[in-house]
């Protein structure tokens, strides 16, 4: 398709495809043209504006630093990794699991000291960035050989697999075997998938890494979703919105017309799988044997030591029923816990976080809901609040147990309970997916990014940024700190092509006999469609000292938002880099506790940051007014504890090296 | 017993008779029309976005060749028991009338059911939600809520017309 013709996608779209028109939003004002084609602006819906007045309003009652701003610097970074999707999500919409997206993790893969970024992509190359310094990137996939460009991708993780001391990679994909890489230390990998007996072919979702029975092997958990496509293999469309992708033909399974009730059929359960690390880069299946098959569609997990007991449970996001949770007995099996401690839990659960929210010590449970989000289409003034309308029992499928219609949060109760406050701390927000938990204004709290957004056919979403009111609240701050909106307004981009002489019963073709009446008779319509993130990892992509946050967008090119944190303020922070020894080479399952002052700040090195992903990459402790560090405590997965005494001078990266003394630099 | 005493027992007697054979033709003039079951069951389908139903027909008894099938457009008697019984051929559905305070789901290779009394005539938007993997404007048919007189009367002259 060479030429769009403007009017009448614009008639078309606002008389009938009211699918990509949510209330409020504005006509088209402008065309503009892009490579010879014309294409629609959509300038940002209404309420955008509004929200934002209101939020930027309510800062003034704000106790926690605010006064700093994000910016998406994707186009100085050099990055031109762009997402793309299947039909499914487009074209052929239809209401399934491929718009779960794709997830982006970050390791130092080349030994340089600095953080390389992997944008795992559902149709078309997954991408290797490394990190130039000064937020400069280059593109090193092909020579790292970890392309796999010809599967349908999902999720990403890096890991320490055969404790090295270089990151290893595992990448998931749907109906295509899952591939694990192992890296030489330099950046380059080799696909060891067959001899490691970790590739799985099916609907797999995120790979979590740790090491269950602490044998200093880190071991692999990977969530499989359940059986959400049919046979039909097709080819993806290439049209005039694809043109800025990477050229290439792709395939894909068409997913199940009723793919979002497949929880319903037992038929189409896909029980995620539990391997153990045997050494020697061999894993094997102990998923039975150790009690962990469930017929959750469970598309992320956690691993969380919830008992303190030192062995690491799981947390499972079950996305269309109840979570679970299954408690680690002594690294031998797994008991299903999940109704005596979480009863009521989300019903559509994506993204789960187990952080220290108040500094109380204990550490909370933050669990995002997504797909309770699709149950009604409501206006911006009800993100904040928790689903009204009820999908029918016979859906919910859940056998007299309570759910939770939207976002969860437990706090921890220091005697083994948990307590449910997402309400009382302003937990809430719409249409979320994963979230990457960090302290963005290095008070000491914890702060929390959630992508948010469901892209085609529905209504925009903006990302959430929650500042945490000194383990109060969460206060609303997106607007506040620059995330929303988003570079030029750009809230909608264009979709997919029509050409509604040829499919005339396309919804985006609906009224065209009447447009085309009065426009002429050009059938070829371009659908333009809101914008969403999905899965995001927070880190200081340009050692600065302050936390930027790195987001893979759908169907689209990723943002890349660098903090002025350390330009509007002096900080304190430590970076902490692990390096376990009897422990799993990556520390995974180590607490911290950094004290400093009357202050004490903990944290777990648990890699997760996002949906669909896991990363490896330093612990980030924000000091407050502190600039000095009197003690880090560490206990290591190997149950080892270490403490490094201080002072220790802040604004530094620390490496701890298990069971050896730590050089201290002098304040 | 005297004569004018068999007239005063005839008399009556033949103006009863008289009077049932009056109400017999009248009777007889009536239109019949068939009673509804309890509850009255009507198969409904879900295939590429627009509800399909099945109701009976003059027979009163489903799957037999005098069914009345209609696309789009559900209709169903006020005040009576009524049985939808849901299915979909493609994609998860859910059946809602939300000014009746009916929700049920629909999909393929399971079959759900909904029970109720309509209270009130008129139409009523069958709005296919977001969990369809739609937006909320999309009205995938039309539920129209008759009186039981209007009911039969249609049942009668759309099974008349098929």
């Amino acid at each position: 398709m060479r030429r769009i013709q403007f009017l009448l996608a614009a008639f078309l779209l606002i008389l009938a495809s009211s699918a990509c028109k949510p209330s409020g939003r504005e006509k088209p004002s402008a065309k503009q043209p892009l490579d010879g084609i014309e294409r629609r602006i959509v300038p940002p819906p209404d309420w955008l504006k509004s929200r934002a007045e209101e939020q930027l309003a309510t800062s003034s009652r704000f106790d926690v630093f605010h006064d700093f701003q994000f910016s998406d610097e994707l186009p100085s970074t050099g990055i031109s990794f762009r997402h793309r999707i299947v039909d499914c999500a487009g074209y052929r919409h239809k209401a399934a699991h491929y718009d779960h997206g794709n997830g982006v993790v970050i390791a130092d893969v080349d030994s340089d000291g600095k953080y390389d970024i992997y944008f795992s992509n559902q149709v078309g190359r997954n991408q290797l960035w490394r990190n130039l310094g000064g937020g400069k990137f280059e593109d090193i996939t092909e020579e790292a050989g970890v392309a796999d460009g010809e599967r349908i991708g999902v999720s990403a993780a890096f890991a320490d697999i055969d404790n090295d001391g270089d990151p290893d990679l595992y990448v998931t994909g749907t109906r295509a075997p899952n591939v694990l890489y192992e890296n030489d230390g330099t950046g380059h990998f080799t696909n060891i998938s067959e001899s490691s007996g970790v590739d799985y072919t099916g609907h797999s979702s995120a790979a979590v890494f740790f090491d269950y029975n602490r044998d200093g092997l880190l071991d692999l958990y990977l969530c499989n979703v359940g059986v959400f496509t049919t046979d039909q293999y097709e080819k993806v469309i290439n049209d005039s919105t694809t043109e800025d992708f990477e050229p290439g033909d792709y395939y894909y399974y068409v997913a199940s017309p009723d793919a979002f009730g497949g929880h319903l059929l037992p038929e189409r359960t896909e029980s995620s799988r539990l391997y153990r690390n045997q050494g020697g880069n061999r894993f094997v299946d102990v998923t039975a044997e150790t009690g962990l098959e469930d017929a959750t569609w469970n598309g992320d997990a956690i691993p969380l030591d919830v008992n303190e007991d030192g062995w690491l449970d799981l947390y499972l996001c079950n996305m269309q029923g109840h979570d679970q949770y299954y408690e680690n007995v002594g690294g031998e099996k797994f008991e299903k816990k999940g109704r005596d401690l979480f009863l009521a839990t989300p019903w559509g659960s994506m993204g789960a976080q187990f952080f220290d929210f108040n500094n109380d010590g204990k550490l909370d449970l933050y669990v995002t809901d997504m797909h309770t989000d699709m149950a009604e289409d409501i206006g911006p003034e009800r993100e904040k609040l928790k689903n009204s309308v009820q999908v029918p029992e016979s859906m919910l499928n859940r056998q007299g147990i309570p759910s939770i219609f939207g976002n969860a949060f437990y706090l921890n109760q220091g005697d083994g309970t948990f307590t449910e406050v997402s309400d009382e701390i302003g937990a809430e927000n719409y249409w979320p997916w994963g979230l990457s938990v960090a302290d963005l204004n290095a008070d000491g709290y914890n702060d929390v990014f959630i992508t948010a957004s469901m892209n085609y056919p529905f209504r925009y979403g903006v990302n959430s940024l929650l500042l945490n009111n000194r383990g109060q609240e969460f206060l609303d701050s997106e607007f506040i700190v620059g995330v929303e909106p988003r570079a030029e307004d750009k809230t909608e981009m264009a979709w997919f092509d029509v050409d509604c002489s040829v499919d005339k019963e396309h919804r985006a073709c609906e009224g065209f006999d009447q447009a085309a009446a009065m426009f002429g008779n050009n059938p070829m319509v371009t659908v333009m469609a809101p914008r969403g993130s999905r899965s995001s990892v927070i880190f200081d992509l340009d050692d600065d000292g302050d936390l930027d946050i790195v987001a893979n967008e759908f169907n689209s090119e990723p943002l890349v938002f660098i903090s002025n944190l350390t330009e509007k303020k002096s900080i304190g922070y430590l970076k902490i880099h692990l390096e376990g020894s009897q422990s799993n080479r990556d520390g995974l399952g180590a607490r911290v506790t950094v004290q400093a002052g009357s202050n004490a700040y903990v944290k777990v090195h648990d890699g997760q940051s996002g949906y669909l992903s896991q990363s490896i990459y330093p612990l980030y402790f924000g000091l407050g007014e502190a600039k000095t560090v009197d003690q880090i405590e560490v206990v290591w997965p190997s149950g080892g504890r270490q403490v490094v005494a201080g002072p220790i001078r802040a604004n530094q990266l620390l490496k701890v090296k298990e069971s050896e003394p730590v050089a201290l630099q002098a304040n | 017993m005297k004569t004018s005493d068999y007239v005063g027992y005839l008399l009556p007697l033949l103006w009863l008779i008289l009077l049932s054979g009056c109400d017999q033709r009248d009777s007889r003039e009536k239109p019949r029309l068939p009673q509804l079951a309890d509850p009255l069951t009507v198969v409904v389908t879900g295939i590429d976005f627009k509800w399909h139903a099945r109701n009976p027909g003059l027979d009163g008894t489903l799957g037999t060749p005098d069914d009345i099938q209609t696309v789009q457009r559900i209709h169903l008697p006020t005040a009576s028991k009524v049985r939808l019984e849901l299915h979909s051929e493609d994609y998860l559905y859910i059946f809602s009338v939300p000014e009746q305070n009916l929700r049920e789901i629909a999909m393929p290779n399971l079959t759900f059911t909904l029970d109720f009394e309509l209270q009130g005539e008129g139409e009523y938007e069958l709005i296919c939600e977001q969990v369809c993997g739609r937006i909320r404007q999309m009205v995938l048919g039309r539920l129209v809520a008759m009186s039981p007189t209007d009911y039969l009367s249609w049942m009668k002259s759309t099974g008349k017309t098929k």
